[in-house]
């Protein structure tokens, strides 16, 4: 599969040609399915190829840096989800799961900020949803 | 016949207590699409371990230095058309075309900030193209002084085109970040200051690609401005990633496919905003 065929096109009014965005569809559905299996070195290389087409989609650094987490590394996780919240067109899922690694990593007070801002970015985009995500991830917090 | 010693009975066993249940973490995975899961995903999945199979091993700081020659090489003829495009171009509609020109722009600092991650993340078992890759990350500074000059000739204010410089060098700041990944927790707090900065830029990146009305003509250069882009710029070039290039060059192999695709995609963002830029230009001529 020549890589420049999932390479979002830029010459359709939306930015996207269906074809690039139905490949994207099939990547991230096909790393979620992987890793849903444990095949967690399979899923890196599906994310990874996703992160080449479409950069700016967060679910592809959410992905990724999922696989290095369950793999024990939670410093490179965190690498990832702190870029995905900076280049991705919406950072909030980046930036909760960011706050989770902190977690993970006993740096609570920086994990307490990610969520905070992770919160006010859902709160200007009106999305209940992701709004619900951050009280959702502050209820987990350990004791 | 041999006799045995019965066994002592000891004290009961107490048993372990249970394992403490750590809290679920919150699902931030989306789930995907319906329909969108491929007949066969593990068809899908042989597609890249295939591709993984094909990459081979190459001389890598011959094929780096290489890259970079000519991707200077080829931003210099895309200067030089688009500054012709420019001198030919008299109409006020000729800003509605460079609006898009900053959409290419941010298209391609997010796939250099992606390259740059697929690095981080790639190891000694994945055969990823570092050669390749590490000339995309580099050349991609280039290619933001290019866009800066050319940009502040067509009449942008320098604070905007130092906006569009520092979103480009995003891709060098994420990469040094994946550098300090053996430096374990120290590169965490280091690389939230970069991302901190790097996220304040992409917002006027944004702010940018919307729409040309917050573009002001005028030759002015905001040297404060681009002292800090450059800033940036450079930190992006450090010898951090230097050194992560080199040790990832000794650990991993390279491939001229990965470059090539990574290459054209570069390239054709860059010629379809100078098609845009001509077509505008015609049309106004």
């Amino acid at each position: 599969m020549d890589l420049a065929l999932l390479t979002p096109s830029v010459r359709g009014p939306g930015g996207l040609a269906h074809d690039s965005r139905s490949g994207v569809e099939a990547l991230y559905s096909t790393g979620y399915w992987l890793l849903a299996r444990d095949r967690v070195a399979d899923a890196a290389k599906v994310f990874r190829v996703m992160l080449h087409a479409s950069p700016r989609d967060e679910r592809g650094w959410l992905g990724l840096g999922e696989c290095h987490e369950r793999s024990g590394q939670h410093h490179i996780a965190l690498q990832l989800y702190g870029a995905g919240s900076v280049v991705a067109e919406s950072g909030v899922r980046c930036l909760v799961a960011r706050a989770q690694a902190l977690r993970k990593v006993d740096l609570s007070e920086e994990a307490d900020e990610a969520l905070d801002q992770a919160e006010r970015l859902a709160a200007d985009r009106n999305d209940d949803d992701l709004v619900q995500l951050v009280v959702l991830a502050r209820g987990t917090k350990k004791p | 016949m041999n006799a045995v010693a019965p066994v002592r009975q000891g004290p009961p066993a107490v048993p372990p207590p249970p394992p403490a249940v750590a809290p679920a973490d919150a699902p931030v995975l989306p789930l995907p699409a319906p329909g969108s899961l491929p007949d066969d995903p593990l068809s899908f999945l042989y597609l890249f371990e295939s591709r993984d199979r094909q990459l081979g091993v190459e001389d890598g700081s011959k094929k780096l230095i290489a890259l970079q020659g000519e991707r200077h090489a080829e931003l210099r003829k895309e200067q030089d058309a688009i500054r012709q495009a420019v001198d030919a171009e008299q109409q006020h509609g000729f800003w509605d075309g460079l609006g898009d020109v900053f959409g290419q722009i941010a298209k391609v600092a997010a796939v250099v900030a992606s390259v740059a991650a697929a690095v981080a993340t790639a190891g000694a078992a994945a055969p990823l193209a570092a050669i390749a890759i590490g000339g995309a990350v580099l050349s991609s500074a280039a290619l933001v002084d290019g866009e800066l000059h050319v940009l502040q000739k067509l009449g942008v204010d320098a604070k905007t085109a130092g906006i569009v410089d520092m979103g480009m060098s995003i891709g060098g700041a994420v990469s040094s970040v994946g550098a300090g990944i053996a430096a374990g927790a120290r590169a965490t707090s280091a690389a939230t200051t970069v991302l901190e900065r790097g996220g304040a830029v992409v917002a006027g990146l944004g702010q940018v690609g919307k729409g040309v009305s917050t573009i002001e003509a005028g030759c002015a250069q905001a040297r404060d401005d681009q002292a800090a882009a450059d800033q940036i710029a450079s930190r992006g070039r450090s010898e951090h990633l230097q050194r992560m290039i080199l040790l990832l060059l000794d650990s991993t192999r390279g491939s001229d496919e990965q470059s090539g695709a990574i290459e054209k995609t570069i390239v054709s963002a860059k010629t379809i905003q100078n098609d845009t830029m001509a077509g505008v230009t015609s049309m106004k001529g």
